[in-house]
């Protein structure tokens, strides 16, 4: 120890801070261990990593899940200006003028894709129809009142000054000259 | 069987090899948690919890410390998670008392003021340090670590703990200065 004693109350501290650490450890404790690491040999080191490894793979897969779910940005816009009906095949609609022929190939790409995804975006389909009525109502009744009202106004304000301009101009050039 | 040699049989999954690491550890295990929570039932459950996670976290240990040093840190760790939850319920059941006197209430200071007795009244004196101070202490004086192994349990530079432990000692000697005991006594 590097800190050195120098009397009687040193050595005392000494062996008061020794003898309160001072103790054996009691043989309970070896064989509570050992009994527990045997009865749950499952949390022991080998299986352990595994376990992390199952967990990450875990994690994996449903991020993948989700990520395979989410509404992809494409069919999105496409179906917004479409009539329920044909949001099944916004790609194709595009592209094959002919209805009929639209329709035969319109399932083939379907397929493969989540049927969840087409429920969403007939459902979106809804929504578009019912928003755009409310500004229309809107717009032509501020237009109506603001035209109105300018009007009557210059009328009444060329009345009074061409009847008192020429009187005081002629009355006060006479008595100069004069 | 060196101690690393034993760590990578357990690493394996056996038993036998862990209990070996058990019977030559359990010993300053045990210190280190006696140090902290000062309680042998305490101390021996923290031990235990300890070393039960030190075989579940074995292939964790990459060797970059000793397996000692390693295993020392997980048991001052759970020793003080322990103290911590101790010291909660200690705080509900007191929560008008100052802190200090808690302390010194708690390890019934005033009640062995009464003994003349040096050894006693440093105990009590050790016994009602802060817990940093006495923390280091103990463990600097159990003559278990050296000072690298507690800087490395308690997370702090080793001239943090010589500091700690320097500290200490007056303090304890101060208080013991005041109920008359000097040097020489």
């Amino acid at each position: 120890m590097a800190i050195e004693r120098t009397g009687g109350v040193d050595a005392a501290i000494d062996d008061a801070a020794r003898a309160m650490t001072a103790a054996v450890p009691p043989p309970s404790l070896r064989l509570a261990i050992s009994t527990r690491v045997t009865v749950a040999p499952g949390l022991g080191p080998t299986v352990t990593p595994w376990l992390g490894v199952a967990a990450a793979a875990i994690v994996v897969v449903v991020a993948a899940v989700l990520w395979m779910s989410r509404p992809s940005p494409v069919s999105t816009p496409a179906t917004g200006g479409m009539p329920p009906t044909t949001a099944a095949a916004p790609v194709g609609a595009a592209a094959v003028p002919p209805p009929q022929v639209v329709r035969a190939a319109a399932p083939v790409r379907v397929v493969p894709r989540d049927s969840s995804v087409t429920r969403r975006t007939a459902a979106r389909s809804v929504p578009p129809s019912t928003i755009e009525v409310t500004p229309v109502a809107i717009v032509p009744l501020s237009t109506e009142a603001v035209v109105v009202e300018p009007v009557p106004a210059p009328e009444a304000i060329e009345i009074t000054p061409i009847a008192v301009a020429p009187l005081l101009i002629g009355v006060a050039g006479d008595a100069l000259e004069e | 069987m060196t101690d690393d040699e034993l760590v990578r049989l357990a690493r394996a999954g056996d038993v036998g090899a862990f209990d070996q690491l058990v019977v030559r550890h359990q010993a300053a295990v045990f210190r280190a948690t006696l140090a902290a929570l000062r309680d042998r039932e305490e101390a021996e459950e923290a031990a235990q919890d300890a070393l039960v996670r030190a075989w579940q976290r074995l292939g964790s240990f990459r060797g970059e410390a000793t397996f000692r040093t390693w295993l020392l840190s997980i048991a001052w760790n759970r020793a003080m998670s322990r103290r911590r939850s101790l010291m909660a319920w200690f705080s509900r059941r007191a929560p008008l008392a100052a802190a200090d006197g808690v302390t010194e209430d708690r390890h019934g200071l005033l009640e062995t003021l009464r003994h003349r007795d040096l050894a006693r009244h440093a105990t009590v004196a050790i016994e009602a340090l802060s817990p940093k101070l006495r923390d280091a202490l103990l463990l600097a004086q159990s003559g278990e670590y050296g000072y690298n192994e507690v800087a490395g349990m308690l997370k702090v530079p080793v001239g943090t703990v010589k500091w700690r432990v320097s500290e200490a000692r007056r303090q304890v000697r101060q208080r013991l200065a005041a109920l008359g005991f000097m040097d020489g006594d």
